[in-house]
């Protein structure tokens, strides 16, 4: 079996290298007759979609972010919790690892991402070409670890009747006092970006590999070139709502709940932590243990 | 001192000339030594299998008013000449693609490069004019194929073109042409060979 899986991968392997070898099929060409007239569709409308609307709304998204998280911080402040009591164990040896790949695959994505986009800003030539290549790589690093972080935490993702609770109190944001939440083993919030990051990124993945093979054979538009300027429209319209959520993600983990990265890296959190910001996870925890 | 009145450079293809011998996308690729699985220049045919409505015309980079690949560079790479012609800095060009989801003909083009056969930076037609790099040099040469309007002549494609089909030029030299070829169609045409009734006076 072992022997069988490992021929088809080196089949697909030189499949790969060989396709990338040859001059591909030119399919532009192809469809030039039919796509010259059909451009006032879709072409027009990637025009001015990247002329008039991307550029601003990037910095506009992470201005307002960047704002807010300072008004936060400096109205509620950061979540400190008692770091001396017991130990819980939220996450194991393989959660954490497709986590830290999750996360460094986003780390080169975004920040790549954003200099592609501003590429004028950083001078184009070849910083911003080595940055193109470094996004391709980190979208490889996702395409790796999007299955299992779907499967490993999908279960505990769906929405739950807790939830509204989470969502009445604002998470418990957005006082200066500790008050049970009422979430489970994930919050609405969590439970958001997780679907965001899943489902989303799946699809920047999608959008974003039609636009690095370019020419391949697909049945969903009339024409290639369709396709292209659809998925250029879509990968940043879509990039928006994650780059929002990784910023969020990000201000939430290191700056407001103290002791979340620690949590992240070993697996554990502290009960007084537990107890508050998870608080239906604490209660079914607390019953298992009595038991 | 009174301002120099520049030209607008066209191409302009002639549907009724061209007879889809595909000698502008050879003389183009060759005369500019573009990498292979690069055309600057394609030849189209359209209504191809219809009687009496097929026609073949020659397009590539139409150095468009307005160019939209100019208008979406996320470097800005583009810049366009007083006399229209639309060319690229390949020093800046980062080969994201996006002038080629703007292009409505299909003219930008990525050969791969590098040890990976990456996307490399975008190639198009120049019209012949070379680039931003010194004009002559090894470089423009390199990157951009011949400078031939710094030469004073025709781009390639359009000075190999054995019917005249595809002309290129100032834009109202061009439409000067196209309007004398269109008032002459069909007068003056010859009924017999030249020099035939010389040759044979009795018939």
């Amino acid at each position: 079996m072992r022997k069988f899986i490992l021929t088809l991968l080196s089949l697909f392997l030189a499949r790969g290298v060989a396709s990338a070898a040859l001059p591909p099929p030119d399919i532009i060409r192809q469809q030039l007759v039919g796509s010259v007239p059909h451009y006032y569709v879709w072409g027009t409308r990637f025009v001015e979609f990247q002329t008039s609307y991307f550029k601003i709304v990037y910095i506009l998204v992470i201005g307002a972010l960047l704002a807010g998280f300072f008004l936060h911080y400096i109205i509620f402040g950061p979540k400190r919790f008692e770091e001396g009591g017991k130990k819980i164990k939220f996450f194991n040896v393989f959660n954490i690892i497709v986590h830290w790949i999750a996360a460094a695959s986003f780390t080169l994505l975004i920040p790549t991402g954003l200099i592609i986009v501003y590429a004028k800003f950083f001078g184009g030539d070849g910083f911003v070409r080595t940055m193109r290549s470094l996004h391709d790589l980190g979208a490889a690093l996702f395409a790796i670890v999007l299955i299992p972080l779907f499967a490993m935490w999908v279960k505990d993702m769906f929405l739950h009747p807790n939830d509204f609770k989470w969502l009445s109190t604002g998470g418990g944001y957005f006082t200066k006092q500790k008050i049970e939440t009422g979430a489970c083993k994930f919050n609405p919030g969590q439970k958001f970006w997780f679907w965001v990051a899943t489902l989303l990124g799946a699809f920047m993945l999608a959008t974003g590999a039609a636009m690095f093979f370019q020419q391949f054979k697909q049945g969903i538009f009339k024409y290639q070139i369709d396709l292209l300027r659809f998925a250029a429209i879509a990968h940043n319209v879509a990039a928006v709502v994650i780059l929002a959520m990784f910023l969020v993600h990000l201000y939430m983990s290191l700056f407001v709940v103290k002791g979340s990265l620690r949590s992240m890296l070993t697996g554990y959190k502290s009960e007084d932590e537990v107890k508050y910001l998870h608080s239906s996870f604490y209660k079914k925890y607390v019953e298992k243990q009595d038991k | 001192m009174a301002e120099y009145k520049y030209g607008r450079m066209k191409f302009y293809c002639d549907v009724h000339r061209c007879i889809n011998c595909h000698g502008c996308e050879v003389a183009c690729q060759e005369g500019n030594e573009l990498p292979l699985g690069i055309n600057r220049r394609r030849v189209i045919t359209v209504n191809e299998g219809v009687e009496n409505k097929e026609y073949s015309l020659s397009i590539s980079c139409m150095h468009c008013t307005d160019a939209p690949c100019a208008q979406v560079c996320p470097v800005q790479c583009f810049y366009i000449r007083a006399d229209g012609i639309v060319l690229h800095d390949k020093d800046k060009c980062i080969g994201c693609g996006y002038c080629l989801y703007a292009c409505p003909f299909g003219a930008p083009q990525f050969p791969r490069d590098g040890a990976f056969g990456i996307r490399g930076v975008m190639d198009k037609c120049t019209m012949c004019a070379g680039g931003p790099a010194p004009t002559f040099s090894d470089k423009e040469k390199r990157l951009y194929g011949q400078n031939r309007i710094a030469e004073g002549k025709v781009p390639l494609c359009a000075a190999m073109c054995a019917t005249n089909a595809l002309i290129v030029g100032d834009a109202a030299h061009v439409s000067d042409i196209i309007r004398t070829r269109k008032l002459e169609m069909g007068h003056g045409v010859p009924t017999g060979p030249y020099g035939w009734d010389v040759a044979y006076p009795n018939k």
